[in-house]
């Protein structure tokens, strides 16, 4: 599996120790980091390349086929460039499996661990 | 046939092997003849960029604090000093608002939320990278964050005694001690945080119209710089509250804008932050 993710633990451990610091916005607020992930799969609806961060959304078929628009977030525009990413990474329209926490609240909001893309790139969230 | 065949071979799978790597490369978006701002670089383009410009062993003048400096900020020290009763109300005063199931509306009272200006020194907790210019009468500290400024007056000027109007930058005179350059300033409006309560995030560290803040700096090699910040307010603390930490340059990057525009703060409270504990 490919992974845009300036690949591998080393990276991934220096973005970890640095995580507290870089997330001032980033609210864990309503998320059991314990819960189990889930993956959800759907269409790319908006990736709002914007401050103060970036927020993907996307539309998911929930078990009554009713489309759901489900949202999470990346760090702010230039944190998620130092992590590799683009204004360009998602298109609307494109297929993703996005998997995260659940809010506790039920409400369709994931704490981001990662997005899988069609071809099967790996693109890691903060909660990775 | 078959050396060409092994060479073609190990090109390709080198290729493969570092295909990644080379697509993480490729996805900076710096247009040529520009450069990344400080946050902007991964870890690994930072190390480059500090091997590249030779930061550790270049020759420096102390008394030369001109560059750009660090992509985050020092946090303040953990160790806090005790409150005084004033200063326990406006620490209480601070705490976020809760929904009915007693969670958190993450911190709701948090200026920076919808965008007031961070002030100082919470611009120093907390930046993107700022950048020192060292002109004849003062050093102008810019900062990516807010896309603001401080100056730092070194034309011999005094503090204030009665600052004209409270500033969320404050009032600033530097001077000069051997290679230390020292920082004085007072006059600030006491609607900023020191800093959001990293211990737990529905707080944030308060301070009063009385604070003074005082900032050592020392240039100790071509890229490194030792900061020292001691915050002092009577009203607030019963005690100097003091960080060190050290900043490193940020070599081969420019700042960038990070406005904190309401409008997209808004939007992002209401459409993540509210969302995720529930409150729409």
């Amino acid at each position: 599996m490919r992974s845009t993710w300036l690949l591998g633990a080393t990276v991934a451990a220096v973005i970890g120790a640095g995580s507290a610091t870089l997330a001032a916005h980033h609210s864990r607020t309503g998320f059991d980091p314990n819960d189990k992930p889930v993956e959800l799969k759907g269409i790319v609806a908006e990736y709002r390349w914007r401050n103060p961060h970036v927020l993907f959304f996307w539309d998911v078929k929930d078990e009554n086929g009713k489309v759901v628009r489900w949202v999470t977030e990346f760090g702010s525009v230039a944190t998620t460039i130092g992590r590799g990413l683009t204004k360009d990474t998602f298109k609307p329209g494109e297929a993703v499996t996005v998997v995260g926490i659940r809010s506790q609240a039920g409400t369709p909001v994931l704490l981001l661990q990662r997005v899988i893309k069609a071809d099967g790139t790996v693109i890691g969230g903060d909660a990775e | 046939m078959r050396t060409l065949l092994s060479t073609t071979l190990t090109a390709l799978l080198a290729l493969a092997a570092f295909a990644p790597i080379v697509m993480a490369q490729a996805s900076k978006v710096t247009p040529p003849g520009w450069l990344p701002c400080p946050r902007c670089q991964s870890a690994q383009e930072r190390a480059e960029a500090r091997k590249k410009f030779n930061v550790d062993s270049r020759a420096f003048n102390p008394r030369d604090l001109s560059g750009i400096w660090g992509n985050n900020g020092i946090e303040l020290n953990v160790v806090v000093p005790p409150f005084t009763p004033e200063g326990k109300k406006m620490y209480d005063a601070t705490r976020a608002e809760e929904t009915p199931d007693g969670v958190a509306l993450s911190n709701s009272k948090d200026g920076m939320l919808i965008c007031d200006p961070l002030g100082y020194p919470r611009l120093f907790a907390y930046n993107y990278g700022f950048q020192f210019v060292v002109l004849p009468d003062r050093v102008v500290q810019f900062f990516e964050w807010g896309h603001t400024w401080r100056d730092i007056w070194t034309d011999g000027r005094k503090l204030p005694e009665n600052p004209p109007q409270p500033r969320w930058l404050g009032y600033a005179v530097g001077r000069w001690d051997g290679d230390t350059f020292i920082v004085e300033s007072n006059g600030y409006d006491d609607r900023s945080w020191l800093q959001e309560d990293r211990r737990d995030r529905r707080w944030g560290f308060p301070h009063s119209d009385q604070l003074r803040v005082v900032e050592r700096y020392r240039r100790t090699s071509f890229g490194t710089l030792e900061a020292e910040l001691t915050i002092i307010d009577p009203v607030v603390f019963k005690k100097p509250w003091t960080t060190r930490g050290t900043i490193q340059l940020s070599p081969g990057t420019e700042l960038w804008e990070y406005m904190c525009a309401p409008s997209e703060s808004e939007q992002f409270n209401e459409q993540k932050i509210r969302r995720q504990v529930g409150v729409q």
